[in-house]
């Protein structure tokens, strides 16, 4: 734009055009930013993995509500060391259901709804077994998939 | 013309029927003209029991008959006579292979007429008051019900005989249903059967012939409402929407035994599927307060055909459970209020946090951690609301509170994603002020142009 | 040291020449079809970009179809901001073709030499419109999924070609799983090549045919023109952002069959669905109309009378030889009914 026209106001002119020239290309770069960051995200944007910590300090006889994803999962460690994990919410009215070290099943606090440690609905309201969720020790992490 | 067109459909329809009659009698209804094979247990009465003896075959095909009782009826031009045969060939009697004298008697192995000669002990009708026993002949027989369903139960007949149905049919009251009345005559299909008006599905409407009938019901000083009200209940709703769980009235009635629940025990009937709610029922003042004056445990609140949810009706409103009892104490009438207004708190809360996270959701935030605070605080409701039978006011508060912080913790979680999704806007602005700044440079830069092309063409 | 680069840069690609000859080029300086058609490529180039970005993490297949758009939405940086532009600027493309026709129609700007510039501009409009169509199934989300079935529904009442069409829209005869990879590969394959092409051709031909003399104030196209133009597509690019920005778009629920089959289980009900909003006009007819017009259905008959009308566009360039502006009037009629039909609808 700088060698357009007859020069007559040659400082204004030219400061407009460097000016336009100068904002689009910092506009340009601005736009490129998250362009970029969009390119580069962080890691694991779908995965369905979780954690429920260390596999030596997850004592026998105990569980722990971790989520995977948005999905709450109960994960439970027998007696015998064996860890079983499923979704904890219970198949009839969607409540959270709890391990229970007394009785060595799962229970669901709102209307007595009992599962079997293998996630089979055995008693009480709910419909149908709690749906199971993949288990295992990664390194001594209690690592969880989903199915 | 036209005659002769009406005369070929006919007789092809004859031939049909025939040809139809005599493949399905090939197929199935073989056992039926030997009455020794087919008949029942009961039917001589003594021990020769020739098809229920222990180590006794399936009946056996005898020498191929197409003239048999059924053949013969269901070609029969008499449409009164045919249709005995036309509704059994639906049958589960048909299916299994019990055929007409197994009921009706009779000497199965003469075809003709004379089958039905009284001598050979043919029933045309069975009364109303044999049929009981007729039926029973088979159905109280296990080593002859188990060849054909090992599971099904040989004790109806006595059920009924306990059964207000079957006293009053005892002491001959021709009104009364009896088993033909609700399994059908001819036409008895399998419980399981979707077509059954005894079907799990339809037999709200089967009962409801009678029991929602006003003139029926009114010689034996019955309400006629109870299926109505049940259709409006939770479990009525339930049921309607499809819910394979809730019962319908054999969920609570024995089918046979139609022996009333009873003051006493209603509790232990409700209890099979609320067992939680009566456990804590057990442990409140209303328990033993019930059992004193006389009242079915859950029904002064709950209702029986027209079970509602009256917890969600706590409280002094004039439709409120509590207010059909207390209205001049006011402790009670204060308890009341006060568990309303915590259920009402409660389920207000996990209503704003449900909606707020499904707003959040649509909007496309990822929001997990405030899934689960919305996932504890529906348990906490819920549960709450099962508490509530305990009148255990320091309980109740606590849980009330406890669902209260989770309610905040939702939310707070939830203003916190929105939080950090708008800092992802602050560039925003930056991105905003450069663009306008170049609309701004860029229309100046117009005008310029456009005042020198004019000067330019001046 | 800036214009040396320039220069240097310049020699090599042949600028100069091609910017003497811009600066000989004049055009009308407040021509709206110009404008509009310089947006038009703009809004397209910025839907290509905006859509590879959306292509890299998406996943067109029906079970992680809506997880992945959840997470382009929520999770990956800068997401919402990439879907919230393109999906904007998809709704603006398809109301500047809308606008573009308008303003043509109106001008007459579809008589000769200028009949391929207008048969072009048609087919951008069908494609256009049918871009933005394919996208919005893409999310997998319920309501798309319903919006989906009731506009396709619609089109399926056209004459001769309605069931065909219909059929290829939903990739068989309901709208399944099957009709999200059919979309997905409409909407990123062979629609935008269909556009590009078009667009390319539009324009060759519009260059070609322009070259009578123009009325009103002339501008050179370079810088004058350009210089408009580009202030024109800073001020929409504004708009597009700030809506993306404040305006997030939904990412719904996921798409639960069994539901929409039943609406009296609690799921909406198809009537309470309504279409995207250049179909709502045709969606209010229906609803507006008695079951029966003419002895044909209704719906029927609209699609129909829709269709002598889009017959009735392509052969203009031919009934309006003369100087009536009639045509232009029916023009004029018919964009304040849509106006009136579609605001109507959303109010």
């Amino acid at each position: 734009m700088s060698d357009e026209g007859p020069k007559d106001v040659p400082g204004r002119r030219d400061f407009l055009g460097t000016t336009i020239t100068g904002t689009a290309a910092t506009l340009g770069v601005v736009s490129a930013y998250p362009v970029v960051r969009f390119l580069s995200p962080r890691p694991d944007p779908g995965q369905r993995i979780a954690t429920a910590g260390e596999a030596e300090k997850f004592l026998p006889g105990t569980s722990k509500t971790v989520l995977l994803g948005d999905k709450p999962v109960l994960v439970i460690r027998l007696d015998d060391g064996q860890f079983r994990a499923f979704s904890a919410i219970c198949t009839h009215l969607q409540c959270v259901v709890a391990y229970s070290a007394q009785h060595r099943q799962i229970e669901c606090p709102c209307h007595k709804g009992v599962y079997s440690l293998e996630g089979a609905n055995v008693s009480g309201p709910p419909p149908r077994p709690l749906q199971s969720v993949g288990v295992e020790v990664v390194n001594g992490i209690v690592t969880l998939t989903e199915a | 013309m036209r005659s002769s067109e009406h005369t070929l459909l006919f007789a092809a329809s004859i031939a049909l029927a025939v040809g139809v009659a005599s493949s399905a009698s090939r197929a199935d209804a073989p056992p039926l003209p030997s009455a020794s094979a087919a008949a029942p247990p009961a039917a001589s009465g003594s021990a020769a029991k020739p098809a229920g003896s222990e180590e006794a075959p399936r009946p056996k095909r005898p020498e191929r008959d197409a003239n048999t009782c059924f053949t013969c009826h269901l070609s029969l031009p008499d449409a009164k006579l045919r249709k005995a045969a036309e509704e059994f060939s639906h049958s589960v009697h048909k299916d299994e292979r019990i055929g007409c004298v197994a009921c009706h008697k009779g000497n199965a192995s003469d075809p003709t007429v004379q089958a039905h000669d009284k001598t050979t002990g043919f029933i045309v009708r069975p009364t109303h008051a044999q049929v009981a026993a007729l039926c029973g002949g088979c159905h109280e027989d296990p080593t002859f019900v188990r060849r054909f369903n090992a599971r099904l139960g040989v004790d109806q007949r006595k059920l009924f005989e306990l059964s207000r149905h079957g006293k009053m049919a005892a002491a001959g009251d021709a009104a009364s249903p009896t088993c033909t009345n609700c399994h059908g005559v001819h036409g008895i299909l399998a419980v399981s059967s979707p077509n059954a008006e005894v079907n799990r599905r339809r037999v709200r409407d089967l009962c409801a012939k009678c029991h929602g009938n006003v003139e029926t019901m009114k010689p034996y000083g019955l309400a006629a409402t109870q299926p109505v009200a049940w259709s409006k209940s939770v479990h009525g709703k339930a049921f309607h929407e499809g819910s394979e769980q809730a019962p319908t009235c054999t969920g609570c009635h024995s089918p046979h035994a139609g022996t009333l629940p009873g003051t006493a025990s209603v509790a232990a009937l409700c209890d099979r599927c609320h067992q939680d709610e009566r456990e804590l029922f057990l442990k409140s003042p209303h328990s033993r307060a019930f059992r004193k004056l006389g009242l079915a445990d859950c029904v002064p609140c709950h209702g029986d055909h027209d079970v509602t949810r009256t917890s969600w009706l706590a409280g002094m409103t004039p439709d409120s459970a509590c207010a059909k009892c207390h209205s001049k104490d006011d402790k009670p009438k204060k308890v009341a209020e006060d568990i309303a207004v915590l259920l009402e708190d409660v389920q207000k809360a996990e209503h704003a946090a449900a909606v707020d996270l499904a707003e959040a959701k649509t909007a496309g935030l990822l929001v997990p951690d405030a899934s689960f605070a919305v996932d504890r605080l529906r348990t906490a409701k819920i549960r709450l609301i099962t508490t509530v039978h305990t009148l255990d006011m320091q309980q109740l508060g606590d849980d009330a509170n406890a669902a209260k912080m989770i309610a905040q913790e939702a939310r707070d979680l939830l203003t916190k994603a929105r939080r950090d999704r708008q800092v992802e806007r602050r560039g925003y602005f930056v991105a905003i002020g450069l663009a306008s700044l170049l609309l701004t440079l860029l229309v100046a830069k117009s005008i310029q142009l456009a005042r020198r092309r004019r000067r330019g063409e001046s | 040291m800036l214009d040396d680069t320039r220069k240097w840069f310049s020699d090599r690609v042949g600028a100069p020449v091609l910017l003497e000859k811009l600066r000989e080029r004049r055009v009308s300086g407040l021509s709206p079809t110009h404008f509009v058609g310089g947006v038009l490529l703009m809004l397209f180039l910025l839907e290509v970009a905006s859509g590879i970005l959306l292509m890299l993490p998406y996943r067109p297949d029906p079970q992680h179809a809506h997880a992945s758009v959840v997470a382009i939405a929520g999770r990956l940086p800068y997401g919402s901001l990439v879907r919230g532009v393109h999906a904007w600027t998809s709704h603006m493309f398809v109301a500047m073709l809308f606008v573009q026709i308008a303003t043509v129609l109106l001008n007459r700007v579809y008589r000769e030499p200028k009949e391929l510039v207008w048969w072009t501009g048609l087919l951008l409009l069908v494609t256009g419109v049918s871009m933005a169509f394919t996208g919005a199934l893409l999310p997998w989300s319920q309501n798309a999924y319903l919006q989906a079935r009731v506009s396709s529904e619609m089109i399926g009442q056209g004459p001769i070609f309605g069931p065909w069409l219909k059929r290829m829209l939903r990739g068989g005869d309901d709208i399944t799983p099957w009709s999200l990879g059919h979309a997905y590969g409409f909407h990123t394959g062979v629609l935008p090549a269909l556009a590009t092409l078009l667009f390319g051709f539009h324009m060759a031909v519009v260059r070609r045919s322009s070259g009578g003399p123009v009325e009103g104030a002339t501008v050179p196209v370079y810088p004058e023109f350009i210089v408009r133009l580009a202030a024109v597509c800073t001020a929409v690019l504004l708009l597009i952002v700030s809506l993306a920005t404040f305006v997030p778009v939904a990412v719904g629920t996921p798409v639960n069959m069994a539901q929409s089959m039943a609406p009296a289980g609690g799921g909406t009900a198809p009537s309470d669905v309504l279409p995207p909003w250049y179909f709502l006009f045709l969606h209010d007819l229906l609803r507006a109309a008695p079951p029966r017009l003419l002895g044909v259905e209704s719906a029927k008959f609209v699609l129909g009378a829709l269709s002598v009308l889009a017959l009735f566009a392509v052969a203009l360039p031919f009934i309006d030889r003369k100087g009536s502006k009639i045509t232009a009037y029916i023009g004029a009629v018919l964009i304040v009914v849509f106006l009136v039909l579609t605001g109507h609808a959303i109010l």
